[in-house]
C-alpha cells in the first residue's frame, strides 16, 4: 500500500510539469499584456522597458525554462496587477476560499451521501421524490440566477441575511446554500442509483438468506460498495467545485481563489495565472490521489503493488 | 405511468413555487419592522429603532461605497494607469492639483502656479501640510515623488503622462520649477495624479511598505485593506482643507451589478457605482435610495481606419465615411440604450469641456442620404466592413454595436462584427494599421481637450487618420499660451473632423450611480472620480 502511495506521489511532479507547459503556452496566446497596463499614449520605449522588466523580450523556450526553474524554488514571479509576488497573492486568497469551499465541500459530501442513502432506502416514497426533484432542479439551475434570487428574497425583501461580502456566520448562509445546490445533486443521485443497483445484486440475496438484518446488509455491505464510485466522483468534483465557486464568489462578492484566477486571465497577469493554476492543479491532483487511496483501501481488488 | 405523473406534478409544483418566490423578489416594500428584539438585532440598519441620541456619542458617519472592480493593491504605482485603483488612492494621496467636477483644475498641494517661460512652470507649495505620519510636506518630498514616477527603469504607467518633464528643480522649501522639453500649457492638469510621498519615511521603510501601509496627505487616512474585499479609511483630523464631515469611508468590492444594487436596496451600501440600465427603474422605485448621473466626458464613436497602409476601403474615401455617419441613428441609441442620459454632442469634445464647438451639429439620421452617398462613393450595392467592439468596457457597449450593425445593414453595409473582452479589444486598438474598418471606442477628455483630440493627430501612435492642417491646429491648441487662440484651434479641429469624418461620433455615456437618501453632497464626477470631501451622512 505504501509503495502504491509513493508511486502515485512520484507522478505528481510530472503531472504538474505538463500543466505548466499547457498554461504557459495558453496564456501567451492571449498576447502582450503591457498594453493593458500602460496609459494609451505611453511612449513605445516605456512599453519596451516594461516588457524587459517582465522578461517578455526573451525567446519563449528561455522564458519557459526560467519559469519552471524559478517555480521549483517557489518563485512564480511578480503579479503585474497586484504588484506582489504571485504566490503570495494566491496564498493570501486561500483562507477565504477554504472557509467557504471547505464548508460547502464537506457539507456537500455528507449531505449527498446521507440524502442519497435516504432516497434509495425510501425509493418511491414522497421523500425520495422531493429529494430527486430538488436534485434535478438544483443541477439544472444556473448558480448565478439562484444566488441573485436568494439575495433578493433574504437580503432585500426579508432582510434576514446580508446581501454580500465576507463576515460573520450569517455571511456564509446564502453562498453555502448556493454551492450546495450545485454540489449535492451529483453525489446524491450517484449514491442513490449505486445503492439501488447493489440491492439487486446476488450477494445481497445471499446475505439476506443468511438471515442478516437489513441494517447490517445496508451499512456493512451495500454502502461500502456504493462508496467506491462516490469517492471517485467526489475526488473529481473538487476541480469542478472550483469552477462553480467562480460564479458564487462573483455573485456574493466573496474574495476567493476562483474569482482571482478568472480576473488574472482577464488582466493578462501571466505570473498570477500560472501560480493559481499550478496551486489549483496540485489541489485537484491531491484530492484525486486521496480518493484513489481511499478506494484502494476499501477494495482489495485494486492493484496496489 | 402513475409514478411519472406524480413526478411531473411535484417538479412543476416546485417550479411554480420558485417562480412565486422570484415574482415577490422584486420591489415588494420591505416588511414593516416588527419590534421583536431578535429581529432588530439581525436586520440591517433598521431605521425605525430610534437611536437614543442623548446618551452616547452619535454613530460614526461612514459612507459605504460599492465598487465594481477590485483594486489589487494600494500602490501609488498604479496611478495614471487604466486600473480601478485611482479613485481609492486619491482619497489618501494628493498631487499638486485636483479636478473639480465642473472641469476646473484647482489647487491641492500646489497653491498657485505660473509659467516663467515657454518651458518652465513654477509651483508654490502649500505650507503647513503634514503627512499622515506627522512628517512635514516640503519641496523635497515632491521632487522625490516625481523622481520615482519619472524613473525610466521602473517604467511606471504614470511616466507616460509626464514624459515631457525633463527636470524638477527645488527653488526653496515651498517653491518648485518644472522644466519641460516643449511648451506645455496643460502641465497643471497632468500633475494631479503624481502623488506626494513622504521622502524620509519612504526611504526608511521602502516603497513596498507603503503599499501595505499608505501614508499620504489626503483627506482620509488608511486603516485596512484586503484585496478584492474592502478598503477602510478614517478622516484625517489635520487635513489642510479642514476636517471633512464624514468620519470614515468603507469601500466594498461587489463585482456583480445585481448584487451591488441589492446591497443598496438592503441598506448595506450608500453609493453603488455603475448601476446597469435594466436595474435603474428598480433603484428609482425603491424608497430610501435614488439615482444620480454624470455625463461622462468620454465620447463613444466608431473610429474609422483611415491609414493608407491599413488597406481599408475607408482610407481614401471620405464620401463613404460620411455615408456611415448618416446611417446611424444616434438619438435612437441614446434614448433606447442609455435612457436619454449622458449627452449627445456629435463631436469629439463633450459640451462641458473647453474647446467644445457649439456650431457643430450632430449629423442627422438619414438612410436615404446614406444610400445616395454610398452610391456616390462607388458602392451602389453596398459593401461589407469589419468592426471590433469591446464588451464590459463601456456602458451597454455590446448592445450599441449590435444595434448599429442593424442600422448599417439597413443602408446596405454588412458588418462583420467581432465582440471581445478588454484584453482582446486592446490588441486591435494598439494596432492602427490592423485590417479592422470600424472600432467602437470611447475617447475621454476628462476635462482636458488635448487628451481627447490627440487620437486624430499623426503624432499619436494609435491614430488611424492623418491631416496636416489638423496637426497644425493641434500644435497651437497644445502649446499656445493664449486661451482664445487655443479655443479657435479646437473649433477649427472639430470642423475638420466634421468635414473629413475619420470617426462616427455618437454620444457621451452616462455614469449612473445609485445613492442612499442619507448620503448628501455627493456629486457624480464626469471623470469617474469619487470625491468625498463635501459628502455627509444625514440620518
Amino acid at each position: 500500500m505504501s509503495r502504491y502511495v509513493i508511486r502515485r506521489l512520484l507522478q505528481i511532479p510530472f503531472a504538474v510539469l505538463g500543466i505548466t507547459l499547457i498554461i504557459f503556452v495558453l496564456i501567451r496566446f492571449r498576447g502582450d499584456p503591457t498594453a493593458l497596463y500602460l496609459p494609451p499614449d505611453a511612449p513605445p520605449e516605456l512599453r519596451e522597458q516594461m516588457r524587459h522588466n517582465l522578461g517578455l523580450d526573451l525567446p519563449l523556450p528561455v522564458q519557459y525554462i526560467r519559469f519552471v526553474s524559478n517555480m521549483v524554488q517557489g518563485d512564480f514571479g511578480m503579479s503585474m496587477w497586484h504588484r506582489q509576488p504571485a504566490l503570495d497573492v494566491v496564498l493570501s486568497y486561500i483562507p477565504a476560499t477554504v472557509q467557504l469551499m471547505g464548508l460547502a465541500l464537506v457539507l456537500g459530501a455528507v449531505l449527498g451521501i446521507v440524502l442519497g442513502l435516504l432516497s434509495a432506502t425510501n425509493k418511491g416514497s414522497p421523500l425520495d421524490m422531493v429529494l430527486v426533484s430538488i436534485s434535478v432542479f438544483g443541477q439544472s439551475m444556473p448558480s448565478f440566477w439562484l444566488g441573485i434570487m436568494l439575495i433578493l428574497l433574504f437580503a432585500v425583501n426579508l432582510r434576514w441575511l446580508p446581501a454580500s461580502g465576507r463576515g460573520g456566520w450569517e455571511h456564509y448562509v446564502l453562498p453555502t446554500f448556493t454551492l450546495l445546490m450545485f454540489l449535492v445533486p451529483p453525489t446524491l443521485l450517484l449514491v442513490r442509483s449505486s445503492v439501488l443497483e447493489l440491492l439487486r445484486e446476488d450477494f445481497v440475496l445471499v446475505a439476506r438468506s443468511k438471515g442478516l438484518a437489513d441494517r447490517a446488509i445496508l451499512y456493512g455491505h451495500v454502502l461500502k460498495n456504493a462508496l467506491r464510485p462516490t469517492i471517485t466522483s467526489l475526488g473529481m468534483q473538487m476541480g469542478r467545485a472550483m469552477g462553480g465557486a467562480v460564479i458564487t464568489e462573483t455573485v456574493f462578492a466573496w474574495p476567493g481563489l476562483g474569482r482571482l484566477s478568472v480576473q488574472a486571465v482577464g488582466n493578462r497577469d501571466m505570473a498570477l495565472v500560472q501560480a493559481s493554476v499550478v496551486i489549483l492543479a496540485v489541489w485537484v491532483i491531491l484530492c484525486n490521489l486521496i480518493a484513489d487511496v481511499a478506494n484502494a483501501s476499501l477494495d482489495p481488488r485494486i492493484q496496489t503493488d | 405511468m402513475l409514478r411519472n405523473k406524480r413526478w411531473l406534478m411535484i417538479t412543476s409544483l416546485l417550479l411554480v413555487a420558485m417562480l412565486v418566490v422570484t415574482a415577490c423578489g422584486t420591489p415588494a416594500p420591505p416588511p414593516p419592522p416588527e419590534e421583536t428584539p431578535e429581529e432588530a438585532a439581525t436586520a440591517a440598519p433598521a431605521p425605525t429603532t430610534a437611536p437614543e441620541p442623548t446618551e452616547e456619542a452619535a454613530e460614526p458617519k461612514i459612507v459605504r461605497i460599492a465598487t465594481a472592480q477590485a483594486c489589487p493593491a494600494m500602490s501609488v504605482e498604479v496611478s495614471g494607469g487604466m486600473g480601478p485603483c485611482d479613485i481609492q488612492i486619491a482619497q489618501i494621496y494628493e498631487g499638486l492639483t485636483w479636478h473639480h467636477h465642473d472641469g476646473r483644475v484647482l489647487p491641492a498641494l500646489g497653491t498657485e502656479w505660473e509659467m516663467l517661460d515657454d518651458t518652465t512652470w513654477q509651483f508654490k507649495l502649500r505650507e503647513g501640510v503634514k503627512f499622515h505620519n506627522g512628517e512635514d510636506f516640503t519641496a523635497d518630498d515632491l521632487k522625490y515623488s516625481f523622481g520615482i514616477s519619472m524613473d525610466e527603469e521602473r517604467a511606471w504607467p504614470i511616466r507616460g503622462n509626464i514624459v515631457l518633464i525633463d527636470e524638477v528643480e527645488v527653488v526653496d522649501d515651498y517653491t518648485v520649477n518644472f522644466h519641460t522639453s516643449a511648451p506645455w500649457p496643460d502641465l497643471p492638469w497632468f500633475v494631479s495624479d503624481v502623488y506626494a510621498l513622504p521622502k524620509d519615511h519612504t526611504e526608511e521603510v521602502g516603497l513596498e511598505a507603503l503599499i501595505t501601509n499608505p501614508v499620504g496627505t489626503g483627506p482620509f487616512e488608511f486603516v485596512a485593506f484586503v484585496a478584492d474585499d474592502y478598503l477602510e479609511l478614517v478622516a484625517n483630523e489635520d487635513w489642510w482643507g479642514g476636517r471633512v464631515a464624514l468620519d470614515g469611508v468603507m469601500w466594498k468590492v461587489i463585482p456583480e451589478p445585481a448584487t451591488r444594487v441589492a446591497s443598496l436596496q438592503a441598506g448595506e451600501v450608500d453609493i453603488a457605482v455603475q448601476v446597469p440600465l435594466d436595474l435603474i427603474p428598480v433603484v428609482e422605485d425603491e424608497p430610501g435610495i435614488h439615482m444620480d448621473y454624470a455625463a461622462e466626458e468620454l465620447t463613444l464613436q466608431f473610429f474609422l481606419s483611415c491609414r493608407p497602409e491599413g488597406g481599408s476601403v475607408l482610407a481614401d474615401n471620405a464620401t463613404l465615411r460620411k455615408a456611415l455617419d448618416y446611417a446611424i441613428d444616434k438619438d435612437a441609441l441614446w434614448q433606447g440604450l442609455m435612457g436619454g442620459r449622458g449627452a449627445l454632442s456629435g463631436q469629439q469634445l463633450s459640451p462641458t469641456v473647453f474647446g467644445y464647438n457649439p456650431n457643430i451639429e450632430q449629423t442627422p439620421y438619414d438612410p436615404d442620404e446614406a444610400k445616395r452617398l454610398l452610391a456616390e462613393a462607388g458602392y451602389p450595392d453596398g459593401l461589407t466592413l469589419s468592426m471590433v467592439c469591446p464588451v464590459g468596457k463601456y456602458f451597454v457597449d455590446r448592445d450599441v454595436c449590435i444595434a448599429a450593425k442593424d442600422m448599417f445593414a439597413d443602408v446596405g453595409v454588412e458588418i462583420d462584427l467581432t465582440v471581445g473582452e478588454m484584453a482582446i479589444f486592446v490588441e486591435y486598438l494598439v494596432d492602427p494599421v490592423s485590417d479592422v474598418d470600424l472600432l467602437y471606442v470611447g475617447w475621454y477628455s476628462y476635462g482636458n481637450p488635448a487628451q481627447a483630440m490627440q487620437w486624430f493627430s499623426q503624432t499619436q501612435a494609435w491614430s488611424r487618420w492623418g491631416n496636416d492642417e489638423y496637426d497644425e491646429e493641434f500644435l497651437i491648441a497644445k502649446t499656445s499660451m493664449d486661451d482664445d487662440a487655443r479655443e479657435q484651434a479646437y473649433w477649427r479641429m472639430a470642423e475638420i473632423l466634421k468635414e473629413e469624418t475619420p470617426s462616427v461620433f455618437l454620444l457621451q455615456q452616462p455614469a449612473p450611480y445609485g445613492i442612499s437618501d442619507r448620503t448628501e453632497g455627493f456629486v457624480p464626477h464626469p471623470a469617474q472620480q469619487i470625491i468625498l470631501t463635501e459628502t455627509d451622512i444625514v440620518e
